[in-house]
């Protein structure tokens, strides 16, 4: 008998795993009817042209001869990656300094308020946030270009320039997602042992070589999950640009989600949007497996 | 027997005369409308739903049995509310009537050809609309025609004209302009109200700011003074290389790298505190600006017409409501486009003294109260119908063309692109949008 028969026969078993099942089904429903159900809908979408008025109608694969040669796509893939993998790294970067530093010995009223304060920008809704950078960022009427003129740089158009405006968007997409980084680094400083730390200090470690030696090895496993999760959501960032800039000028900080909007809903050619969020889904995919595989080489596991 | 036979017969068919006669008037008097309608609407911030729920407070005292079902759509303008309605239609809404501007109407009518001509239901009713009819001007009811058929009736709508700020002006030493101004006098103006007091090449105050996130509020007022137009008449095709586009991007260009007497391109809503401020002395927008500068109490302002370069021409806009036929119930419909033609309908649009609205009314008479509320130059906003006036161009991808021509202006105004490299560029991705057949 096999062992699933052995359960199905048992009446007690059998409960449980209903039982179970019951408890899953929410989620799975879920997971099939907002993402699996969409995934499929998408890619026969894409066999077809539907301005979503008039019926579908069959287009073959003409949707995917359009995407590899789409003049705009090209450049709107690459400043969506210079911008992902531009915040990424911030994030990574500044999120473990302001994690170690929180990790310090002040006094805990003070540890919670920088943590409270860091978290804070994370839980507000992103386009509230990218609405008010555009007032402070605005070239002559912003408050930003007047501090700066204080100390006597030049008033950079940072919503409205190739050059400028990317760096404007990192910068609002840093602010606002830093918290959630100093949250996960702080979670994972935790997990260390500080055994580890006495241990190296008796042999006569300074502070710098601790956490060169001990923190980031032992942290690698969190920067993994952090950059794994960290690049998927940023390659997929919409909220601020739309807001600041509507993706401009030109196409200088359009995303592919920016672009695929516009095509599904401004240009009424689901057809052609579902294709390219499906080269999105595999572009990402393809990423994420590049980066596990990688990962053997750097992440160390306790 | 025969004698009888008829007898009773003309006896069956007198009675059933009488009865008939009698029933008639009895189901005449019974056969008030009812019925629901699906009305879509633009959801463009808080006062919009009240606003909406108070008007058909006031239709259903009129008609108790029609229930109005309202429909909210959301959007920054007019194109993108269209876009939420698109996708309503799309999820299955069952709509029998939009609130629809200028920008939707060749969509509805040529390209998804979902709108209903209202000139039956017009005839039929003629006795109780020609009051109406007489009162809007002849302009804005021609903006409703498609293939010389009726498809709205206007209710509400904007031109495009210049506020100023009169304290900045007096600071200046300037008279108010003239209502037939032209473009140089406009570029003197400006150059006049830009402040840099400390020399350091950065104005601290400009004479003129726009912005650039709609054909309408943007390009197209400076195009209409040249006497140009992004499409040609039919909506055929793009004409954004002609010379007096190009030279109308290339002034707005200049208004911020060269002569440096605007910003780069702001949003509308920070212009509305700008020109409070003084930050900025002349905008270029609609009656939509009203309530933000009534709220903050702000009276230092007037308004005039759109320099003409050199022949003026005012750009307008206006919305109406069609009914689709995908409506099970048109001719309830129809009762509601009725109802929103009244006079004290479109006196909301006017405002109260709590809140004036943004929007001009259709009709004459009661585009008059607008006189209430600042500025003083009130009225220039129905007024400016009295001289050449045109409609914002609306091909049934309006949306397509405006998401490319803006791109492409936006590279203009950050010093990015040349005007005729940006054009001829533009008009080869127009071409695909913008066509017939």
């Amino acid at each position: 008998m096999t062992a699933l028969a052995r359960t199905m026969s048992n009446p007690l078993r059998r409960a449980e795993v209903l039982t179970a099942y019951l408890f899953l089904s929410p989620t799975l429903i879920g997971f099939v009817v907002f993402i699996v159900g969409p995934v499929i809908a998408a890619v026969v979408l894409s066999t077809y042209n539907w301005n979503m008025i008039n019926p579908a109608e069959p287009a073959g694969l003409n949707n995917y001869k359009q995407l590899l040669s789409d003049p705009r796509l090209g450049s709107i893939y690459l400043t969506t990656f210079k911008i992902a993998v531009s915040t990424v790294l911030l994030k990574l970067f500044l999120g473990l300094i302001i994690a170690v530093l929180l990790d310090t010995k002040i006094h805990n009223w003070l540890r919670t308020f920088f943590r409270l304060s860091f978290f804070f920008p994370f839980v507000v809704s992103a386009t509230a946030v990218a609405l008010i950078w555009s007032f402070l960022l605005n070239k002559d009427l912003g408050m930003v270009n007047w501090f700066l003129g204080l100390v006597g740089i030049q008033r950079i158009p940072w919503l409205n320039s190739s050059t400028w405006s990317p760096l404007a968007i990192i910068i609002t997409d840093v602010w606002k997602d830093l918290g959630f980084y100093v949250v996960v680094f702080v979670g994972g400083l935790q997990t260390i042992s500080g055994d580890l730390y006495e241990a190296a200090e008796v042999d006569g470690s300074n502070r710098f070589q601790r956490f060169l030696y001990i923190t980031l090895p032992l942290l690698t496993p969190t920067i993994l999950f952090l950059s794994v999760i960290g690049l998927i959501n940023a390659v997929q960032i919409f909220a601020q640009p739309w807001v600041l800039t509507m993706g401009g000028p030109g196409d200088a900080t359009r995303t592919v989600v920016m672009y695929i909007f516009e095509q599904g809903f401004r240009f009424f050619n689901m057809g052609y949007a579902s294709t390219v969020a499906l080269s999105l889904f595999v572009v990402l995919f393809g990423l994420t497996i590049l980066q596990f595989a990688f990962s053997r080489r750097w992440v160390f596991y306790q | 027997m025969h004698h009888n036979l008829l007898k009773r017969s003309m006896r069956v068919l007198l009675v059933a005369a009488v009865l008939l006669l009698g029933v008639t008037p009895l189901m005449a008097h019974q056969a008030k409308p009812s019925g629901t309608i699906n009305f879509a609407f633009w959801n463009y911030g808080p006062d919009a739903e009240p606003g909406w729920k108070a008007i058909i407070a006031e239709f259903n005292k009129e008609y108790p049995d029609i229930t109005v079902k309202l429909v909210s759509a959301t959007g920054n303008n007019w194109g993108e509310y269209l876009n939420g309605v698109a996708t309503l239609i799309a999820g299955g809404e069952k709509l029998d009537l939009m609130w629809v501007a200028t920008e939707g109407v060749q969509l509805l009518v040529n390209q998804l050809k979902i709108a209903v001509p209202l000139d039956d239901y017009i005839a039929r009713d003629k006795a109780q609309l020609q009051e109406y009819l007489d009162d809007v001007n002849p302009q804005l009811l021609k903006a409703f025609q498609v293939n010389g058929k009726q498809y709205e009736l206007p209710y509400s709508w904007n031109p495009m004209v210049i506020y100023y700020n009169t304290a900045r002006l007096k600071e200046a030493g300037l008279e108010p302009p003239k209502a037939n101004w032209t473009r140089d006098e406009f570029l003197k103006y400006a150059q006049a109200l830009t402040v840099d007091a400390n020399k350091d090449g950065t104005p601290e105050k400009y004479g003129y700011a726009f912005d650039n996130s709609g054909v309408f509020v943007s390009a197209m007022p400076w195009i209409f003074a040249n006497g140009g137009d992004i499409v040609s008449d039919d909506f055929c095709k793009p004409t954004v290389t002609d010379p007096k586009v190009e030279e109308a991007l290339q002034f707005m260009h200049d208004l911020i790298y060269k002569y440096k007497v605007a910003p780069g391109p702001t949003p509308l809503n920070t212009l509305f505190q700008s020109i409070q401020t003084g930050d900025v002395a002349m905008i270029g927008v609609g009656r939509w600006a009203l309530p933000a500068l009534y709220k903050a109490k702000f009276t230092d302002f007037d308004i005039i017409n759109w320099p003409g370069n050199p022949n003026q021409l005012t750009e307008f806009g206006i919305d109406g409501f069609p009914i689709l036929n995908t409506s099970p119930n048109p001719d309830l419909a129809w009762e509601f486009v009725k109802f929103m033609t009244n006079k004290s309908v479109e006196e909301r649009l006017v405002g109260t003294v709590d809140s004036p609205l943004g929007n001009v009314p259709a009709r004459k008479s009661v585009a008059q109260l607008m006189s209430k509320f600042p500025p003083k130059n009130g009225l220039l906003f129905y007024n400016v119908l009295d001289g050449p006036a045109k409609l914002v161009p609306a091909p049934p991808r309006f949306n397509q063309m405006e998401s490319i021509f803006i791109r492409y202006t936006g590279s203009i105004f950050a010093d990015e692109m040349k005007v005729a490299d940006a054009m001829e560029a533009a008009q080869k991705e127009l071409e695909s949008v913008v066509k017939c057949g």
